[in-house]
């Protein structure tokens, strides 16, 4: 993938046009995703993924280093995740055999905490005969996906938005889940998470061992209106990232950017509506955070064009 | 961490997690799940226990090398696929409650105290 490709991904969310990294096409090209799977990296089964990038392993600076190496998350809101699903979706249209798929949360299966649901919606490959098999006889998209488990899952049509808006309002009314996309390898992503603490993986590292890179926080910052705030804290009891400071005296919220993840979890609770989710860099003076990939991708781009 | 993976790389993989050699883990609590525990995907009681989420189920499996890119080429020889166990993974977060101690069924987690 090029980096202009990148910086030209655009999509309409809130009635506008964004250019976002995983609004490109080239996020969810499953066929090349799954061809620099087997030229870079041996996977084991989820288990053995999730092992390896444990800072109780090797220590953090190993983490860091696979962090560095393209594995991160980044944090996206309920519309930016509708949309992507829907380019996920129609990128892989003509391949019949990309499927759509929620599975249980795996970080929740290493950590404990609730499997009974499927939560994590993931990009998988029905795996073909003369696919590359590993020892054990088994084929690219099992290995990533396949945890040798019963587990519960089904099938979702990700192009109908109507569908994955009620799905992932569920997500976060019910369960005040985060919508994180995660890649292996940058820029392939591989799930769209709906992620908690304290068992995911990259929100530990990024919250107990201080690797902010492992978890990007969104374009997005939450914003409260004083007028129609009434007080009653359901925000400030959903927000997982402690980011909400409700005033007991005053009846109102309010919001710190330095800690919102733009989420969007306390704007889908809000019984008044109260809150809204506006662009980062338009309210605030904090630098955009991108993930690492696409900050190498910018400096590889840099460099060619100094070259000429 | 550069010495052992120095070290795994070479085929040594005795002593699985090689945590003793790091130094945030010399001043952390010393947890061990004993032999006993031959369930733990049935079980789960130590996992949902835990507040801070000390512990992981793992596979029995062990890293021999790792490649240029991101993750890291696992072990396929001298393993039993679907063997999972429960390892004290970050030691350095328990907040030495005691809850695991008491739950557990089997009575096989010990945890000892940092030396001062």
């Amino acid at each position: 993938m090029c980096e202009e490709c990148m910086n030209h991904a655009l999509a309409t969310v809130y009635g506008e046009e964004k250019s976002r990294w995983y609004f490109s096409p080239h996020a969810y090209d499953h066929e090349s995703f799954l061809a620099q799977l087997d030229k870079d990296i041996e996977y084991g089964s989820q288990y053995e993924i999730i092992n390896a990038i444990n800072p109780g392993k090797y220590g953090v600076e190993w983490v860091r280093k696979v962090v560095q190496g393209g594995r991160t998350a980044q944090v996206v809101t309920l519309e930016e995740a509708i949309e992507l699903l829907r380019i996920a979706a129609e990128t892989n249209k003509e391949d019949e055999d990309f499927l759509c798929v929620n599975v249980s949360c795996i970080c929740k299966r290493t950590r404990g905490g609730d499997i009974s649901e499927p939560v994590c919606m993931t990009f998988l490959h029905r795996p073909k005969p003369e696919d590359p098999q590993d020892r054990e006889g088994r084929h690219a998209g099992q290995r990533v996906f396949k945890t040798g488990e019963q587990e519960t899952f089904y099938m979702y049509d990700a192009a109908d938005s109507d569908k994955m808006r009620e799905l992932l309002l569920d997500f976060e009314k019910r369960l005040g889940l985060v919508h994180t996309v995660f890649t292996m390898g940058f820029p392939y992503i591989i799930t769209l998470c709906n992620c908690e603490m304290p068992y995911c993986h990259s929100m530990r590292q990024r919250f107990l061992y201080g690797i902010p890179e492992a978890f990007v926080e969104g374009y997005y910052v939450a914003s409260v209106s004083n007028d129609k705030c009434t007080g009653c804290g359901e925000c400030q009891q959903q927000c997982q990232f402690g980011a909400i400071k409700l005033d007991r005296k005053l009846n109102t919220v309010t919001t710190m950017p330095t800690r919102c993840m733009g989420c969007g979890i306390c704007r889908s609770v809000c019984p008044t509506d109260a809150i809204e989710m506006v662009e980062r860099k338009k309210v605030t003076l904090l630098p955009v955070a991108e993930p690492v990939g696409l900050q190498k991708l910018r400096k590889k781009a840099m460099k060619k064009e100094g070259g000429k | 961490m550069r010495e052992s993976i120095e070290r795994i790389r070479q085929g040594d993989t005795s002593g699985y997690p090689d945590l003793d050699i790091l130094e945030e883990y010399k001043r952390a609590p010393l947890i061990t799940v004993g032999e006993e525990c031959t369930q733990p995907q049935e079980c789960r009681k130590c996992l949902e226990i835990c507040a801070p989420k000390v512990f992981l189920l793992a596979p029995d499996a062990k890293v021999v090398s790792h490649t240029k890119y991101p993750l890291i080429r696992m072990g396929w020889e001298n393993r039993q696929h679907d063997a999972m166990r429960i390892i004290a993974a970050e030691p350095t977060v328990c907040t030495l409650c005691m809850a695991c101690v008491r739950e557990c069924p089997l009575h096989c987690i010990t945890i000892k105290t940092p030396p001062e």
